[in-house]
């Protein structure tokens, strides 16, 4: 695959990406450059990995721990969320999913993201964040069950009888 | 957590999608970097350094500019000024990726050299050194030298993929469906092929690793000298040695392997990964890995004593070898001569019984200037 075609296939879902993980909206598109650049210095590699997007998106988690730890000293400024429309139950839904996100550790963020987001196997997740598989399994297993804590903590609907049942 | 309050992985897909949709990328340009491609595919070629590409994404209100080496980071980046990492075994457009992510601004010169075309050879400042204003020249071969032979032993371009794989920074080697894995004189494996080109596999099996921070090691150089990278060597090894190798696997028969060493030149044992099968060592893509061998350089045998071999009389090559199989570290002292006959002598004598490890002073004569 080429290039061009690459980006243009890519860098939205790449955007989406970095601010699912926790990279601030008006920083994604520099950092999603970034990431792009150096796929582009390594391309002839990219392209003839089985999993390209495996290969960007460890470029992609790299850079933000880079400008995590240069920029925005250590964790990610909070993230202005807009209140949710109350019209719009996924909108709604939506934003909760990313105010939860924000409270998990990095690397359960990290794993969640790029499992079932960026839909990356358990083995390229492991490769993009540089651990075993057997890491990615217990910390996804973990981090799904902290999600959900969160999401029944912040649903008002949510009388706590779920344990009752 | 109860089981039954646990999110399944559909859950988790349905919900990240409904946080992804609410992330606005509508005014997110399709523009591609393609200017960039050639500047950073062709880094020395004189258009691409000469030009600065500027990539507009409309709408998003962004302006890009793709840099040559000399322009600089953009001001946002820190400079580092040091130490220079060493750039052994890597290919130019990863060593300058590898300089360039620890901060320095790159600056790429070809030379006429010994080594694999294509590959970096070293920096200015050196390894270890550092620099007052974070550029960093990185010097790498672009053709072999016309007139002067170079030394056997470079490291072949499949055993620098190997290491570059190692790094993470290459795809696999191109091993069988089936490769036999010896790892430190350990059991024979058998293993599918399709596993040894997983990285991550290879990181927690131990095989690899040795290699790639092998590579990775400098030693302090005296005084203002930069530092010591160890020697990356590629050759055909006949028979591992004794004293730090893992035995053939008896199946390979009188099979050469074709090995690549890492290590300083005074290191009793150093790291080798010996490759057995169909091997073209200047074709990778034409060869294909049944069995790899892999010692991480750890002596497989440090005590005892053996015998210092009867070296008088050869080239000196061939009694480093005598004495490495033997176990013995060894120190070159020439005396020079008006007719050199090579190697002479050594301190013990041959014959003699020392401990393993211990050092063999080497007399060799060399040609007197004088004469």
């Amino acid at each position: 695959m080429e290039f061009s075609e690459y980006v243009a296939a890519r860098r939205p879902r790449l955007i989406r990406t970095a601010v699912l993980l926790g990279c601030p909206e008006a920083d994604a598109e520099d950092i999603v450059q970034t990431t792009l650049a150096k796929a582009l210095r390594s391309w002839h590699r990219v392209a003839a990995a089985s999993a390209p997007d495996a290969y960007v998106n460890r470029i992609l988690v790299n850079v933000l721990h880079d400008a995590r730890a240069r920029r925005w000293r250590g964790e990610i400024p909070t993230l202005d969320l807009p209140e949710a429309a109350s019209a719009d139950p996924d909108l709604a839904a939506g934003l909760a999913v990313r105010a939860a996100l924000q409270e998990l550790p990095v690397d359960q963020r990290e794993v969640l993201v790029l499992r079932f987001w960026a839909d990356l196997s358990e083995r390229d997740t492991a490769a993009a964040v540089g651990v075993a598989v057997g890491t990615v399994k217990s910390r996804t297993s973990r981090a799904l069950c902290a999600l959900a804590e969160l999401l029944a903590a912040a649903d008002p609907t949510d009388t706590g009888d779920r344990h009752a049942r | 957590m109860p089981a039954d309050d646990a999110l399944t992985h559909d859950d988790a897909r349905r919900l990240l999608r409904l946080a992804a949709d609410t992330i606005d990328v509508s005014n997110v340009a399709d523009a591609p970097l393609t200017p960039a491609s050639r500047w950073s595919r062709d880094r020395h070629h004189p258009f691409a350094i000469a030009a600065a590409v500027v990539v507009l994404l409309i709408g998003g209100g962004l302006v890009w500019k793709g840099f040559d080496h000399d322009a600089g980071p953009p001001p946002t980046e820190p400079r580092n000024t040091g130490p220079v990492p060493t750039v052994l075994g890597y290919e130019r457009d990863d060593a300058v990726e590898l300089l360039e992510d620890a901060g320095f601004i790159v600056t790429v010169a070809g030379i006429n050299g010994c080594g694999p075309i294509g590959y970096a050879t070293d920096t200015v400042p050196g390894t270890g050194r550092s620099t007052t204003d974070g550029r960093v020249t990185l010097r790498y071969v672009q053709a072999a030298p016309p007139n002067a032979g170079c030394d056997p032993g470079a490291p072949s371009l499949l055993g620098l993929e190997l290491l570059a794989f190692a790094r993470g920074v290459g795809p696999a080697p191109p091993f069988a469906d089936q490769v036999t894995l010896i790892v430190d004189n350990g059991r024979p494996r058998t293993v599918a092929g399709a596993k040894l080109a997983d990285a991550v596999w290879w990181r927690s099996n131990s095989a690899l690793g040795p290699l790639r921070r092998a590579a990775g090691q400098t030693r302090p150089g005296s005084g203002d000298e930069a530092s010591q990278v160890p020697a990356l060597a590629s050759y055909d090894a006949e028979s591992p040695v004794p004293v730090c190798d893992a035995p053939r696997p008896r199946r390979i028969g009188g099979q050469q392997a074709h090995r690549l060493a890492v290590g300083f030149p005074d290191d009793l044992c150093t790291v080798t990964i010996d490759l057995y099968g169909d091997l073209r060592p200047e074709d990778p893509k034409a060869s294909v890995i049944d069995t790899v061998v892999a010692n991480s350089g750890t002596p497989a045998r440090t005590y005892g004593r053996s015998v210092v071999p009867m070296v008088a009389g050869l080239g000196l090559q061939e009694a480093r070898d005598q004495l490495a199989m033997s176990g013995f570290r060894f120190r070159v002292v020439r005396d020079p001569v008006c007719q050199p006959t090579g190697v002479t002598a050594t301190r013990p004598a041959g014959g003699t019984r020392l401990g393993i490890g211990e050092q063999v002073i080497v007399h060799l004569e060399t040609t007197d200037s004088a004469c």
